[in-house]
């Protein structure tokens, strides 16, 4: 790993005429402020030009600064804030790059052309803050409607729908809404006709079963050829990043399990980690193994689905039955454990709700036993299919360089022969400690993806075997001032210890000034909560950074040239979430 | 060969000819549905028969009586506000001379009301309320009406019964 120091100097020595303003942030990631004027510069030059590149744009994202506590943090003044996470997977390091933008609605040039998955990050900036974007192709509101007015992440927003007077729809409004509806190919950047056809337009969802939930995808057909694809997402969007900003650091945690409704604890586990980095909590390795735990559980769950979805989406309709009564065996150890199912709602911050279980044991050695020969059929009955094989080999390919310009991770990224695991590769939460194979595809196609898939649940009942085997003794909950809620027997001993208690239950934690982002393997890719505090009972700005966006917006590039029924495999190995997507 | 903790590369062979047959492969697959016929079903004949429910599992609310059968809730308020969907609402009255076998504390709830629609049931109202009061059942579920405000459960539907205070061996101490 190169050292941040050496960093500095090289863009120093190249840009002798930028000033460039550290920052130091919670989770030691190196962030540096740099002038408007250049960043298209110093960005290439991060990404083409530097000692083991940044080729990875992670992610892209503002912060309205406006309302900010600065009396806490001493950060660069600036009304907006748009910044930046690249990643080096040679150098296994981020970079944080802040750009302050100043006015009511200011703009900044667009980094379109220096990476393929800047485009829907900076529409997302767009909409929901009001900065544009110079030279950006297509400037248009990616998850509010079209007819939204005001942009939501602005402090200005309101937060609640009770803020904003009761919901009315006149005649003129209903026939603006119609209006707008209206299906013009041009405003999709589509063409009507080309030189010798036709074509044909024809949306998939939103409602579609192959779609996997609310998602429209307009296709431009040539016959049954896909000549361009544009996903239309936004359907599922309910703000939860602006939730963020109104719930207390604690009342957060049951949003986040609905970010990626598949990967239940997962999600706890990114956001907490991040606001653990804050608070300074270093939890006890029992917490660590039984998050790892549970976690894996989630892995499989969610990966049952996507299994079975798939089988079904290409045609084999008894599969879904079967691994959708398997994931209920999971479901019983996850309610066993949890209480709930598919929002656990569980892990807490500094720790869990509650210590495992009596008979955790026994549940979870039954599933072990249980499943490896469940999967050992679904071998035979899906993946060792000839029409299976026939459906998806071969189709939907990317290559390894493809794949990190438009920003894929998880499974997606590793059918294409890389093994990049941040489980591995920057362990989170002790997953250092154990040992488990990070299975790889080569060709980069849906037959890889789903073999990388499949191998992954075999390697996560590994993990969960060893941390049956090896459970640490000890709390369930650190021994820090801002676990939330403090073990029970700290609290309403006496009325000092039940004025605590009311003062953290009714306002929450008071999580330190700074900034902090955690990064986890999740069930379907690299997330994120990025979060920034300002010393208050509510996080300032809580950004959600989700595998599934990225993997989304790369369809139209690779659907191209395909027909209709192979839009259907790639959709489905994929393995999105909508709520994913649009968060 | 035993890998650990290393990059696993899986193989993907090209197609042989019996397997570009496909017929073969319908066979295959329909001979493993059919032996799924003659194993034990995993449905369950919802509403008829229900799911047995784990022991953690957060269900409908109770708010429960102390060992005397008054009730413990005090409203203080605190599950209100620590509901993260806002989800509870409550007045306060004073208890009157005469009430102490009623209400636990001086205070109590004259209405408490959850909203079965908002609720997530999320479990953090049992974790906030310092009375051990309200209480999330490991037996029950909301049941499916057609009303709207029939999901708003008022103190009637959610203080337990007198005959089975603190009789309930299901409600244990979560937090
Ligand atoms: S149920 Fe508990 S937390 Fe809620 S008002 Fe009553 S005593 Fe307070
Ligand atoms: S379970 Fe959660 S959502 Fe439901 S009332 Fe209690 S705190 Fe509110």
């Amino acid at each position: 790993m190169k050292s941040n120091r050496v960093i500095l100097e090289q863009l120093q020595s190249r840009f002798s005429d930028a000033t460039f303003t550290e920052q130091t942030t919670k989770d030691e990631i190196f962030t540096l402020w740099i002038p408007l004027d250049q960043v298209q510069k110093i960005l290439r030059y991060l990404k083409y030009e530097i000692q083991s590149p940044f080729t990875f744009l992670y992610d892209l994202t503002a912060v309205d600064e406006r309302t900010r506590n600065r009396s806490t943090n001493h950060v660069p003044h600036a009304d907006f804030t748009l910044v930046y996470h690249l990643f080096s997977y040679t150098g296994n390091c981020f970079i944080r790059i802040k750009v302050g933008l100043f006015g009511e609605y200011p703009s900044a040039p667009s980094i379109t052309s220096l990476w393929a998955n800047a485009n829907w990050y900076e529409r997302e900036v767009f909409d929901l803050f009001g900065i544009k974007f110079e030279g950006h192709p297509h400037l248009a509101r990616i998850l509010m409607p079209r007819t939204w007015e005001g942009h939501p992440l602005r402090k200005e927003h309101p937060a609640r729908a009770t803020e904003m007077g009761p919901f009315r729809l006149w005649d003129e409004k209903e026939d603006r809404e119609q209006e707008a509806l209206l299906f013009r190919p041009e405003e999709w950047g589509l063409e009507r006709q080309s030189e010798d056809s036709d074509f044909m337009f024809m949306n998939i969802g939103p409602q579609h079963p192959g779609t996997h939930g609310v998602l429209r995808i307009i296709l431009q057909l040539d016959g049954e050829d896909i000549v361009d694809a544009v996903p239309e997402i936004g359907f599922h969007h309910r703000g939860a990043e602006k939730m963020g900003e109104r719930q207390s650091w604690h009342t957060y945690i049951p949003y986040t399990d609905r970010v990626d409704y598949l990967g239940g604890v997962m999600n706890n586990l990114a956001y907490l980690l991040a606001v653990e980095k804050l608070a300074g909590i270093e939890v006890p390795e029992r917490v660590k193994v039984i998050r790892v735990m549970m976690c894996e559980f989630f892995r499989i769950a969610s990966h049952l689905v996507w299994y079975g979805t798939f089988a079904q989406d290409l045609g084999q309709l008894s599969p879904v039955f079967y691994m959708f009564s398997d994931r209920e065996k999971v479901f019983q150890v996850v309610e066993a454990v949890c209480g709930g199912r598919m929002h656990p709602n569980w892990f807490r911050i500094g720790g869990l709700s509650q210590d495992l279980p009596k008979g955790w044991e026994t549940l979870v050695q039954n599933f072990l036993d249980y499943f490896p020969k469940r999967l050992k059929e679904y071998d035979a009955m899906v993946l060792k299919n000839s029409l299976f094989k026939a459906r998806t080999k071969g189709i939907g390919i990317f290559t390894l360089e493809e794949a990190i310009e438009w920003g894929v991770t998880g499974a997606n990224l590793r059918a294409c022969g890389s093994d990049w695991d941040f489980r591995k590769k920057r362990p989170y939460s002790g997953y250092e400690f154990f040992d488990f194979d990070i299975p790889t595809g080569q060709n980069g196609d849906c037959y890889d993806r789903a073999l990388v898939r499949v191998e992954e649940m075999r390697q996560s009942l590994r993990i969960i075997e060893q941390c049956l085997k090896h459970m640490p003794e000890g709390s369930y909950k650190a021994d820090h001032p801002l676990t939330t809620p403090p073990l029970k027997k700290h609290t309403m001993q006496d009325i000092e210890t039940l004025i605590t208690h009311f003062l953290n239950v009714s306002w929450g934690p008071v999580i330190p000034a700074g900034e902090a982002m955690s990064c986890i393997e999740a069930t379907k890719g690299a997330n994120s909560y990025y979060l920034i505090s300002d010393g208050n009972t509510s996080p300032y700005r809580a950004r959600i950074r989700t595998p599934s966006f990225p993997h989304m917006q790369m369809l139209p590039y690779i659907t191209r040239g395909y027909t209709v029924a192979d839009l259907l495999s790639i959709l489905g190995a994929m393995d999105y979430v909508l709520a994913d997507i649009d968060r | 060969m035993q890998l650990t903790n290393r990059k696993k590369v899986l193989e993907q062979k090209p197609m042989t000819v019996a397997e570009k047959m496909y017929l073969p492969a319908i066979f295959n697959g329909l001979s493993i549905t059919m032996r799924h016929f003659f194993k034990k079903k995993p449905t369950i004949q919802y509403p008829e028969q229900t799911r047995e429910f784990g022991k953690e599992f957060r269900g409908l609310h109770v708010l429960r009586r102390d060992e005397q059968g008054r009730e413990r809730c005090t409203a203080c308020g605190l599950c209100a506000v620590a509901c993260p969907a806002e989800a509870i609402t409550m007045v306060a009255g004073e208890r009157k001379k005469g009430e102490e076998h009623l209400y636990r504390e001086e205070k109590y709830a004259v209405s408490y009301e959850i909203n079965m629609l908002r609720c997530i049931f999320c479990g953090l109202c049992e974790e906030a309320c310092p009375k051990e009061a309200v209480f999330l059942q490991n037996d029950k579920t909301v049941p499916p009406r057609f009303e709207r405000d029939e999901f708003i459960y008022g103190k009637d539907r959610l203080v337990e019964p007198l005959n089975q205070a603190n009789s309930k061996d299901n409600i244990k101490y979560r937090y």
